[in-house]
């Protein structure tokens, strides 16, 4: 009996490390520019980040990172006319 | 007897599958990689191979050498790897040297010309490194002409190159960049040059359907950081060419802007 509620844990904290690798799971995230559309810039985040992307499509020049919860993301050119995005934090 | 026992697996047991859970918990609840400041992050070190004209080529020599062993044990063929090698050198050489001249040529014999994305860029860098040039001089400026201007004065975008480490070239195949190969950030501009076959090329490519190659190493540009750069080709199986990509910034350091 005892050894059957080992059981019923192992599978119960098996099915608990599934879903929160299942909240874990990684996103692409992609800029498209032109028509046909051709794919200008792409960036996969994971490990509880989220995309943060820049993308010109008439310099076609872009810029990605992958943001933090409580961080928020900043995009751009900067003063060298470089595309830039950065994660800040959220104050 | 057995009771017993079986009390003793359930305790270890127990003991395991809270173990486990620990772990587990450690591993999902560790700092994000982006969550590190860039501060944390060590800086790469200075480059110890100084660009000059005189040693371009021999500093693009030895990186594409590196680079060609990556690629055939990356299954590009040893005719294509060969084909790219002349290719990279002469772009190499051409972004160190600010020789526009040279990269022309190169282009003009892959019937690459220049395009939108050229005129786009020229009218974006004019209000940035450019803006000294006086009016009517880049005003009477063809596209062409505004795009050498730029590309052979580097240093006023900051983004000539001073040093390089081509002992820490890598080179690899396919179109996508990972985060963690970006170093946590990237930064990319395509080529300025329209090619035949461009879009469709371009969509192949990204499909994984035909040869994509890239070389990266760190560079150390003008009162930079030292930062990791990426070069990538494509190959055009009607054309039989290997044309110019996309040239990627790697990493959270201050980066030039580049043509490509």
């Amino acid at each position: 009996m005892k050894a059957n509620r080992v059981g019923v844990a192992f599978m119960v904290l098996g099915l608990a490390m599934v879903a929160v690798a299942a909240g874990n799971a990684a996103i692409t995230c992609e800029i498209w520019c032109g028509n046909p559309p051709v794919l200008l810039g792409s960036i996969t985040c994971t490990d509880r980040t989220y995309c943060c992307q820049y993308g010109n499509c008439s310099t076609w020049q872009y810029a990605g990172t992958c943001c933090g919860q409580g961080q928020d993301c900043d995009t751009g050119v900067d003063d060298d006319g470089n595309p830039f995005a950065n994660c800040v934090v959220n104050p | 007897m057995a009771d017993r026992l079986n009390i003793r697996l359930a305790v270890a047991a127990a003991i395991a599958s809270g173990a486990l859970a620990f772990i587990a918990y450690q591993w999902f609840t560790r700092p994000a990689p982006a969550l590190r400041a860039s501060s944390q992050i060590a800086p790469l070190p200075t480059p110890r191979e100084r660009v000059t004209p005189e040693h371009a080529s021999d500093l693009a020599e030895r990186v594409v050498i590196k680079a060609a062993k990556q690629w055939r044990d990356n299954d590009i063929t040893p005719e294509l790897v060969q084909a790219l090698q002349i290719d990279a050198q002469v772009t190499l050489v051409s972004l160190m040297n600010d020789d526009f001249e040279e990269y022309r040529e190169l282009m003009a014999s892959k019937n690459a010309v220049l395009g939108e994305r050229a005129a786009g860029l020229a009218e974006h860098f004019r209000d940035f490194g450019y803006k000294d040039v006086p009016g009517p001089q880049w005003d009477t400026m063809s596209v062409e002409e505004r795009y050498e201007y730029m590309w052979t004065h580097s240093d006023a975008r900051r983004a000539g190159w001073e040093r390089i480490d081509s002992k820490r070239t890598i080179a690899g195949s396919g179109w996508y960049l990972t985060v963690e190969e970006s170093a946590k950030s990237v930064t990319g501009v395509y080529t300025a040059f329209q090619f035949p076959g461009f879009d469709a090329i371009m969509v192949r490519a990204e499909r994984g359907e035909i040869p994509v190659a890239w070389m990266q190493f760190p560079v150390q540009f003008t009162g930079r950081p030292t930062t990791e750069i990426r070069v990538t080709f494509v190959y055009s199986p009607e054309g039989e060419q290997w044309y110019p990509l996309r040239v990627e910034t790697l990493g959270r350091m201050s980066k030039p802007p580049l043509l490509f």
